[in-house]
């Protein structure tokens, strides 16, 4: 059997960001793979130096697309902390909504993602048809479809009226329904089973040793979740689950998203009708005290992880960000080990990369 | 027959002009029932045309290195044979010149187009048509034997291997679709083997390799290679009615040529039916399926037909 | 609580005084520690219970480098260790949490630390054939220069 390299990236059908990954095939079979990162490396952090605070919220927005309010929740989280601001109640509800409505629209988007990989059309076209009616949510909400643009520092910039209300409403029971029927029809189908069940499985002692976060961990059998052990933003004021399933397969997964992104309708939910009366921000001044500063969320693939120091003038004087997927893919190379060409698809679908935020 | 009537009837019905005509539609077909199934809305009527028009009017590259007679050569193989397949199947019910073993001829001819893929891979030497070439000569292997063991069941019914005997043993004991449906649908399960269809399109998954065999190809040569695939389906599925459906109709008759277009519809939404509900298989899935599953299955059922 | 078990732990094993430990906000914990006792200190920390480390930072403070190991478990206790800006060497922590071999790679990359036993040294994020130097440092400015003109390369013809 000849030994074969194939290139899947920089451009590849597979990937949606650019990534450089080499796999060397005996055959049909993986035998060594190689990772090479950085094709949208832009310096976020290196420009953060160079921008004011309010500059840097609409900078560091644009480190990804599909997690964009996330980002820019943990940054303004960590410098009303710097600056010991309490931002009102009903801006942080209306701070969770977004994070959560950015997580079904990541997991949906996923799911699409995969669902192609494996040649899985229709589940393709059904998941990205039913992500529309959240795009339309967040479009009536903060103008943009997938860039919002709704943090500042001391609150949020929008604010909910009635016809938002009855929009998420009607919205959300759809989403509901149809997520649940997604579940359903995946359970019964042997043909995305067969292409899911023991592909790429991460042992609970390897997600350890390599500190993976996110859905990729929980399916192992790790219960970590920043929005139940540290809650920021009044998430210790809802109700809501954190799924857990043991196989650490690609299936594992699939269904823990699909798990997850029903609690997250919950928490939308549980949100609209809990929605708080009173400002939604404060106003915050132009310059920072000296100190440093640590501040987590949960993304949509995990713990995100922002450190701040600030030494009094208007920039900051340090932004370390570290995103989730830079975890999993250490682990990507040895997931593929010994597994079949076709595999690949499966797996790089499977562990959900958001490169721009892994290359920032 | 005189020239003319030769000639009218190799070009224009039922033979090259009818054929394309009919693999346009069934193209499209296919498409809009995919799309349906999925949601979508779906390509107009002239779609594939115009994606034929558009790729001849494209630049034709290839990779250097590659042989460029034998680039230009395999698609016109494969292109010429599924022609020369057309030639002794009755299509549209128009008598056909029969003779013994022309069942045979005709399998093999209909078999060209997946050999000269294979070869196309080669011949380009990309990395993903190599692999694409690799996976379409494992697939050609196991399922033209499937599509060419379960065929025969209707040869074995009828006692002889010529394509008129098989209609006149229909016209007498009625179709074969009757007492051989698991015949049918084996050879189904063969014809999406050999068409490289969803959910066996593991040879041209895009995901994977890109497009397979054919990645390097472009313009002129890329329009002759979709054209052959679509024409492969026409002609194989007239292939599977003739041998099953025979005994509805009389040759040379419109209400028969009604019936067939039919029977062609219905068999395209069929196959764009499954070629939606499944995800794509794995290889080593795909040989299992076949060798464990549908062959074994397809001698039991032809040992049947034997019998009675 | 882990987070007490693990700051009384450092203290005795490492021998630190009161002034090491330093509260943060957001309920976190700062210890400072000397290069020398890197492995002995993340040694400790997980044998605590404490195994996720959730970043590496690296960041220039009065040109001498300070490295922050951050942990976490429910709360977070981070590590600070001060290298001298001539002199940025310290042993790789890859063989007890080998997840830190990226965010290693990229404090080597972007501000030239020596990390003694990093098991793939390769550049992370930038590319192979870098002669730019360190980006991040605090001497190297961004390349904040305006394109050329040009103007004359605009009428279809490329360079």
């Amino acid at each position: 059997m000849s030994k074969i390299t194939v290139p899947i990236g920089p451009q590849h059908p597979l990937l949606k960001e650019p990534l450089s990954f080499l796999v060397s095939l005996e055959g049909e079979k993986v035998m060594d793979s190689t990772l090479r990162l950085g094709y949208v490396h832009r310096g976020i952090e290196k420009l953060a130096e160079q921008r004011t605070y309010i500059q840097n919220v609409y900078l560091i927005e644009r480190i990804c697309g599909i997690c964009s309010h996330i980002h820019s929740t943990t940054y303004c989280q960590s410098v009303e902390a710097l600056l010991n601001l309490e931002v009102p109640k009903r801006g942080l509800y209306i701070r969770m909504l977004l994070c959560e409505l950015e997580r079904v629209h990541s997991h949906l988007l996923w799911l699409g993602v995969l669902a192609k990989n494996i040649g899985l059309n229709t589940l393709f076209m059904y998941a990205w048809r039913d992500r529309e009616i959240v795009l339309k949510i967040m479009e009536e909400i903060s103008g943009g479809r997938v860039s919002h643009a709704v943090n500042i520092i001391g609150g949020v910039r929008v604010d909910l009226n009635d016809k938002h209300l009855s929009l998420l409403h009607k919205g959300l029971q759809e989403l509901k329904k149809r997520i649940e029927e997604i579940l359903r029809s995946i359970e019964n189908d042997r043909g995305f089973q067969a292409r899911t069940r023991n592909i790429g499985q991460l042992s609970l002692e390897e997600i350890k040793r390599y500190c993976v976060v996110g859905p990729v961990a929980r399916a192992s059998g790790l219960d970590i979740d920043i929005r139940r052990d540290a809650p920021y933003a009044a998430y210790d004021e809802l109700s809501f689950e954190v799924p857990l399933m043991t196989e650490g397969d690609v299936w594992a997964r699939s269904v823990l998203r699909i798990l997850e992104t029903i609690q997250a309708i919950r928490l939308c939910t549980q949100i609209i009708n809990n929605l708080p009366d009173g400002s939604i921000s404060v106003p915050a001044p132009r310059r920072v005290p000296a100190g440093e500063v640590v501040s987590r969320a949960e993304a949509p693939r995990g713990e995100v992880f922002y450190y701040m120091r600030s030494d009094g003038s208007q920039n900051p004087a340090r932004l370390k960000i570290r995103t989730p997927t830079l975890t999993t893919l250490i682990t990507l190379p040895g997931q593929l080990k010994n597994m079949q060409m076709a595999d690949v698809s499966a797996v790089i679908a499977g562990v959900d990369l958001c490169i721009a935020c892994g290359d920032r | 027959m005189n020239l003319s009537v030769l000639i009218f009837k190799i070009f224009i019905f039922p033979g090259f002009l009818f054929l394309l005509v009919t693999a346009l539609f069934l193209h499209w077909l296919d498409r809009k029932l995919i799309a349906r199934f999925h949601g979508r809305v779906g390509p107009p009527w002239y779609q594939p045309l115009a994606d034929l028009v558009k790729l001849f009017a494209k630049e034709d590259i290839l990779p250097s290195g590659t042989n460029l007679i034998f680039a230009a050569l395999l698609p016109l193989i494969s292109f010429a044979s599924v022609l020369t397949a057309s030639f002794y199947l009755p299509i549209a019910i128009q008598s056909t010149p029969s003779f013994q073993g022309d069942f045979i001829v005709l399998m093999f001819l209909l078999s060209m187009p997946s050999l000269m893929y294979f070869l196309a891979g080669w011949v380009t030497q990309g990395v993903y048509s190599v692999i694409g070439g690799n996976r379409s000569l494992l697939q050609y292997f196991s399922y033209e034997v499937l599509f060419l063991l379960a065929m025969s069941g209707t040869a074995i019914a009828s006692g002889s291997w010529s394509l008129a005997d098989i209609r006149l043993a229909q016209l007498k004991e009625g179709p074969f679709i009757f007492p051989q449906v698991v015949g049918f649908l084996l050879s189904l399960a063969g014809l999406i083997g050999k068409l490289k269809r969803e959910p066996y399109d593991i040879p041209k998954a895009k995901s994977e390799v890109i497009a397979g065999a054919l990645t390097e190809f472009s313009g002129k040569k890329l329009a002759l290679w979709y054209l052959t695939i679509q024409l492969q389906t026409v002609v194989g599925l007239s292939f599977l009615i003739h041998c099953f459906f025979s005994g509805f109709w009389q040759m040379n008759t419109i209400g028969g040529f009604f019936i067939f277009f039919l029977l062609l519809v219905i068999l395209q939404g069929i196959l764009s039916a499954i070629s939606a509900i499944y995800a794509r298989l794995r290889i080593d899935q795909l040989i299992h399926l076949n060798w464990n599953i549908f062959i074994p299955l397809t001698l039991l059922h032809n040992i049947y037909i034997l019998l009675i | 609580m882990n987070k007490e078990k693990a700051v009384n732990k450092l203290q005795e094993v490492l021998n630190l005084d009161r002034s090491a430990i330093k509260k943060m906000p957001m309920n976190e914990v700062e210890i400072t520690i000397s290069k020398r006792q890197i492995l002995l200190a993340v040694k400790t920390i997980l044998k605590s219970g404490i195994w996720h480390l959730s970043a590496i930072t690296c960041q220039q403070l009065e040109d001498d480098f300070i490295l922050l190991y951050h942990f976490w478990k429910s709360v977070g206790v981070t590590l600070r260790i001060r290298l001298e800006e001539n002199n940025p060497r310290i042993d790789s922590v890859c063989p007890l949490i080998p997840g830190a071999e990226y965010y290693e790679r990229e404090s080597r990359e972007m501000f030239g630390i020596e990390f003694l036993g990093l098991p793939n040294p390769v550049p992370l994020l930038l590319p192979d054939d870098w002669q730019g130097g360190y980006p991040m440092r605090k001497n190297e400015r961004l390349n904040q220069d305006k394109p050329k003109d040009n103007k004359h390369k605009q009428k279809g013809k490329s360079s």
